[in-house]
């Protein structure tokens, strides 16, 4: 659609670039300097029209003042007076979302990552899909997903949608993506409101959390620090251990109270698993110990070699370790 | 293992036992400061003993699991697997049906309490047609 350019069009097109960004900041700063400029020109004035001639014994001094010198000067120190009291509500009444902006799409990623770690933990513990094979247990499932999709996940989608609004620079690749996410969060809010609509076509793109994930991890993870800890810890047990992965929040270096990790081990006898839980509580107390973080570890047998593999492939990334 | 389940699950269960025919009362046994679990005890009615249930926080009960559990869960106990999307090995089943103790979801639990020896019943998220 094209716009009819008129003179007026472009004088008001003008203006409004001019007022509108930042427009309290620009009022105040005009309120001050006016003020500033009020109070103080007469004292330049007098500086500058002020003569002073010495001439032998004669000193003549010729200078300035007006009568209303002591009315600029209030309306001066008004205008100063009020520029800062209106600096200090918007301040008190700035909200920080507002304004906080983003050059990249890596910059905003921290800001992000919590938000979707916080809905996919709810979605992967209430969410659709569930094994549940009780009616019961559907029940309960879709009582607090639903409660939740609404309380807690379009929130944090509406605070995702907000920061990715404010992302000043996208690249031809992010760009693409952050348009899937969009349009992810506009259909589920919908969904929310009217559930006969589907949003089937507009899940969430896995991308998304693959490029957010890689973004905001961490250069200084500590996963080669722990593979070694399990390696050695594991040693005396390498004929009986088959594997270890690490999982979790540790890969992108944002543990803050636990590890994940994963043993497979080949045993089948019922004693020698219960004398291994004896092993992997040991692991998870010395862990502790040298680490200040719990290690939550997750033992499979290999009379449970099925649920290793279901457990392994639901899992987003691990680190292999042994 | 421990505490980390959404609020509404032991709200949900305790709204449940306070619905259910065969119970007679419950409480928290556990201890807020020194156990890391929820552990209820469960009074049922019509002279069937009282069952204590230990909720898990597991997304995947394994043996090392149940071979870890709290030292409160020992013969004729329930272990109820309390997420709704975690799932247990049927190895499990055998292993803490020699000790007397039952394992199962929501539905197993209400179905249970029916039982004076109720690790022996097989819920419907064991039986066959599933």
């Amino acid at each position: 659609m094209s716009q009819e350019l008129t003179l007026k069009g472009i004088a008001l097109e003008k203006l409004n670039r001019i007022l509108n960004p930042n427009f309290d900041s620009k009022f105040i700063w005009a309120l001050l300097s006016g003020g500033v400029l009020f109070a103080g020109y007469q004292r330049v004035i007098q500086l500058c029209s002020s003569l002073e001639i010495v001439s032998g014994g004669t000193y003549v001094k010729l200078s300035l003042s007006s009568g209303t010198d002591a009315i600029f000067i209030f309306i001066g120190s008004v205008m100063i007076f009020s520029s800062i009291i209106i600096f200090i509500v918007r301040m008190i009444n700035r909200e920080p979302w507002a304004v906080k902006k983003y050059k990249s799409l890596q910059r905003a990623a921290k800001d992000i990552r919590p938000l979707m770690d916080d809905n996919r933990r709810i979605f992967t513990v209430f969410g659709p899909n569930s094994e549940s094979g009780n009616v019961d247990d559907l029940r309960q499932d879709y009582e607090v997903w639903e409660q939740l999709k609404r309380d807690q996940i379009v929130p944090n989608n509406d605070e995702i949608l907000s920061i990715l609004n404010r992302v000043k620079v996208l690249t031809q690749y992010e760009a693409s993506i952050v348009s899937k996410m969009k349009s992810h969060i506009s259909a589920f809010k919908m969904h929310c409101s009217n559930p006969n609509f589907s949003y089937s076509n507009n899940q969430f793109p896995l991308s998304f959390a693959d490029l957010i994930f890689e973004y905001s991890k961490s250069n200084d993870n500590k996963i080669e620090e722990y593979s070694e800890w399990l390696k050695k810890s594991l040693s005396l047990y390498a004929d009986k251990v088959e594997s270890v992965y690490i999982f979790g929040s540790a890969l992108y270096g944002q543990e803050k109270t636990d590890v994940d990790a994963i043993i497979k081990n080949n045993l089948v006898s019922i004693e020698e698993i219960k004398a291994f839980a004896e092993i992997s509580k040991d692991l998870k107390n010395a862990f502790e110990r040298d680490f200040s973080l719990s290690l939550h570890l997750k033992v499979f047998s290999e009379r449970e070699a099925q649920s290793f593999g279901r457990f392994l492939e639901k899992i987003y990334k691990s680190e292999k370790v042994i | 293992m421990g505490r980390n389940l959404h609020y509404t699950i032991p709200q949900y269960l305790e709204s449940a036992l306070n619905k259910h025919a065969k119970v007679l009362s419950w409480e928290r046994i556990d201890s807020s400061e020194s156990d890391d679990h929820y552990i209820y005890l469960i009074r049922r009615s019509d002279g069937l003993s009282p069952v204590i249930v230990h909720l898990s926080d597991e997304y995947e009960y394994s043996l090392d699991d149940y071979f870890q559990k709290p030292d409160s869960i020992k013969e004729s106990a329930f272990i109820l697997i309390a997420r709704p999307e975690a799932v247990y090995d049927d190895s499990i089943v055998e292993v803490a049906q020699q000790d007397q103790v039952s394992i199962g979801k929501f539905g197993a639990l209400m179905g249970a309490l029916y039982k004076e020896k109720h690790w022996e019943y097989v819920p419907k998220e064991r039986r066959d047609e599933n």
